[in-house]
């Protein structure tokens, strides 16, 4: 039932109620107003039997006169007895439904009847002139008792229906009373009703109301439900979708869960394919390690037989010039010799020498990940003043103009530290362009506040720059951009890069070619908890 | 080939190259003493210890060891740390020679009680600058070694 057809009932109820009472308050007034009707029709017979008792009083009165003046004549007028005749007529009408009344009006008329026709004799006999007889016989007290029975008949009929009177009377205040107590059974029996249906409504919709509520704050705190309410109204509609929401709420919840388990799995497999990561880039560093390092033995060999044979050399034109033999022998020797083989050995140095130097980046290279750090609060302002003091005579040489700003501190190993800068002030001074005087200015970015425990430091130029193309390949081991204009094996960004990233920082460049480069590198303020800078407690040596 | 007037030089060296180079230079650089050369770090303890692991001599003065760090057998390092734990070889001088130039390993050298660690150079002439300083270390050594002897 929805709830409109419940709050319809709410005033329903008590109506129907009210239309009863008021149905049995207008049949109560109903009665009451019969019996006023009746009251007053008594009244009108006790009236019209007075009616009847006047014509017959004055028909006596006629009479007597007649005979006291002796003069029959007022006697011939009938018009008494027929008015008599008309009172009883009307009379009868009034009681014809009270048989008993009708009874007594019928004795009267008989009495009436008789009357008259003693009275028609008394009359005769006066016009025949024999008054005395008739003073005799109006003496006679029979000729009283007929007028008397016609009184006395006519006061039992009015005593009887007075008596009808008091009963109809007592009728109407019953019917009034029954009236008022109606009257107020309906009004009583209405507020109870309303009073009833109300608790009764309220009762079931306040309740299940209670629940529903009760269920709706469950569901934002993530509780359980109460089981669905009954009914079959909006509330419990209501009810009915706050239980789907509440499925839905958990079937998403369970959602969530396995996503997250799923996503907690894959941070594992993450963590460990790092791991993995980590443990491959080690292995490499360890494998160039020992090749490079394997590699060198030859090539002290070869460096130093290259050396020995350039010494055998010497021996050689000093024994050939003290031999016997002729110049053009020993022209011919020399030139073989210095043509040939001091050419070749100068080649072989000039390879071994380039090997030597590739492996030694490459050793550079791979200590980087496996040396061990001693990290704490270093001194960027004397980091940097070091490295500008031991490039002084270059920097001196190229006339270039080297400035650095106040540098805050930063969290990590101070030669770490210095090689990163070291590298970075040496290649911007390095590649400055010859054509305008150079500037190198070492400085630091404001502080950005989503990373507020690292800091930018920028070494920037106004040097060659680097063509945009090569960008990319900066940071790359053996990428030499201008290998005519400095010495090198092309591992230095490579190198610092490993260190800044093994201090958990980042580095990067941006460059315009023919105007200038700028290097920035972050580096942590305060001790970071990074997997680059952990490796190095798994480094091994190598013997 | 050792006098016991002069200094001798024991070299354990496995690379044969190496080890002509070695003695070259050193020759060139005007070192005349005694020279050996022994192909791992087993014919070293064999030279200073007998088959029940007692020193072969009661005594080793004039005699500078010359360790290459990675030879087979038993390394450089192994041979340090076994002369350095007998009281006879303690006293020996020791110098490491070797292509490593990893701070770790020179740092446990000196920590075994190494005398000298030199990275063998590729470059000839910071080589032969080694050798120079090898030879000016011998020469100081030789001093003391002379003056104990004399006693």
């Amino acid at each position: 039932m929805k709830l409109f057809k419940k709050g319809l009932l709410l005033v329903a109820i008590p109506g129907l109620f009210e239309l009863g009472l008021l149905g049995v308050l207008y049949k109560s007034q109903e009665n009451a107003t019969q019996a006023e009707v009746w009251a007053l029709h008594t009244k009108d017979v006790i009236i019209q039997a007075a009616e009847v008792r006047e014509p017959v009083l004055l028909q006596s009165a006629r009479l007597r006169a007649a005979i006291i003046l002796n003069d029959p004549s007022g006697l011939e007028k009938k018009d008494l007895w027929e008015s008599i005749e008309k009172e009883v007529n009307e009379l009868r009408d009034f009681v014809v439904d009270n048989p008993s009344q009708l009874r007594a009006t019928e004795q009267i008329r008989a009495s009436v009847k008789e009357y008259h026709t003693w009275t028609d004799q008394q009359t005769e006999l006066l016009k025949n002139g024999r008054r005395d007889e008739l003073v005799a016989a109006l003496r006679d007290p029979k000729a009283l008792s007929l007028i008397q029975v016609i009184q006395r008949q006519l006061a039992d009929f009015i005593k009887v229906e007075e008596a009808l009177d008091d009963v109809r009377q007592q009728r109407v205040i019953e019917a009034r009373k029954l009236q008022n107590i109606a009257l107020w059974i309906a009004l009583i029996g209405s507020v109870l009703a309303a009073a009833i249906a109300a608790k009764i409504f309220s009762k079931d919709v306040g309740g299940r109301l209670a629940v529903l509520t009760d269920n709706a704050r469950q569901l934002s705190e993530g509780g359980a439900l109460a089981s669905a309410v009954g009914g079959n109204d909006e509330i419990t509609d209501l009810d009915r979708v706050l239980h789907e929401t509440h499925g839905r709420l958990k079937q998403a919840e369970e959602n969530a869960r396995a996503y997250r388990e799923q996503l907690e799995g894959h941070a594992r497999e993450l963590a460990l394919v790092n791991d993995d990561l980590q443990r491959q880039t080690q292995d490499n560093e360890m494998f160039i390690y020992s090749v490079s390092h394997d590699l060198r033995s030859p090539l002290v060999n070869l460096q130093g037989f290259s050396k020995e044979l350039h010494h055998s050399i010497r021996e050689m034109h000093d024994t050939i010039a003290e031999s016997n033999l002729n110049d053009k022998d020993k022209q011919r020797i020399h030139d073989l010799i210095e043509d040939d083989v001091e050419v070749s050995l100068k080649f072989i140095r000039t390879a071994v020498s380039r090997s030597a130097s590739i492996i030694d980046s490459m050793l550079r290279l791979s200590r980087v990940g496996r040396v061990e750090y001693q990290s704490q609060h270093a001194d960027v302002n004397t980091i940097v003043g070091r490295v500008i003091d031991a490039m002084s005579s270059t920097i001196r040489q190229r006339e270039a103009l080297v400035l650095a700003q106040p540098l805050p501190p930063c969290y990590g190993d101070p030669t770490a530290i210095e090689q990163i800068f070291g590298n970075l002030v040496g290649n911007a001074v390095n590649y400055l362009d010859p054509k305008r005087p150079g500037t190198v200015e070492i400085g630091v970015l404001p502080s950005d506040p989503g990373q507020p425990n690292f800091r930018t430091y920028y070494v920037k130029d106004n040097g060659l720059g680097i063509p945009a193309d090569y960008l990319g390949k900066m940071f790359s081991a053996f990428n030499r951009l201008h290998a005519d204009v400095a010495q090198g094996e092309g591992v230095g960004l490579a190198l610092i890069k490993r260190i800044v990233m093994r201090h958990g920082g980042k580095i990067w460049v941006e460059s315009t070619e023919g105007v200038g480069t700028t290097f920035y590198t972050s580096l942590p303020v305060t001790p970071t908890d990074s997997p680059a800078s952990q490796l190095a407690q798994g480094e091994q040596t190598h013997g | 080939m050792a006098d016991s007037e002069e200094v001798g030089i024991l070299l354990v060296e496995d690379d044969d190259g190496h080890a002509l180079l070695v003695e070259k230079n050193l020759r060139r650089a005007g070192l005349s003493n005694g020279f050996l050369r022994l192909k791992d770090g087993q014919e070293a303890l064999d030279y200073f210890f007998n088959s029940d692991g007692a020193p072969s001599k009661p005594g080793f003065d004039s005699i500078v060891v010359l360790l290459d760090v990675n030879m087979p057998r038993v390394s450089g390092v192994d041979v340090l740390k076994r002369l350095k734990e007998s009281d006879v070889t303690a006293n020996i001088p020791i110098i490491m020679l070797t292509t490593t130039d990893d701070p770790r390993e020179i740092e446990r050298c000196y920590d075994y009680g190494c005398n000298l660690y030199i990275t063998k150079p590729v470059e000839y002439e910071a080589f032969i600058e080694a050798v120079r300083r090898l030879g000016f270390f011998l020469q100081i050594i030789k001093v003391p070694t002379a003056g104990r002897g004399g006693a």
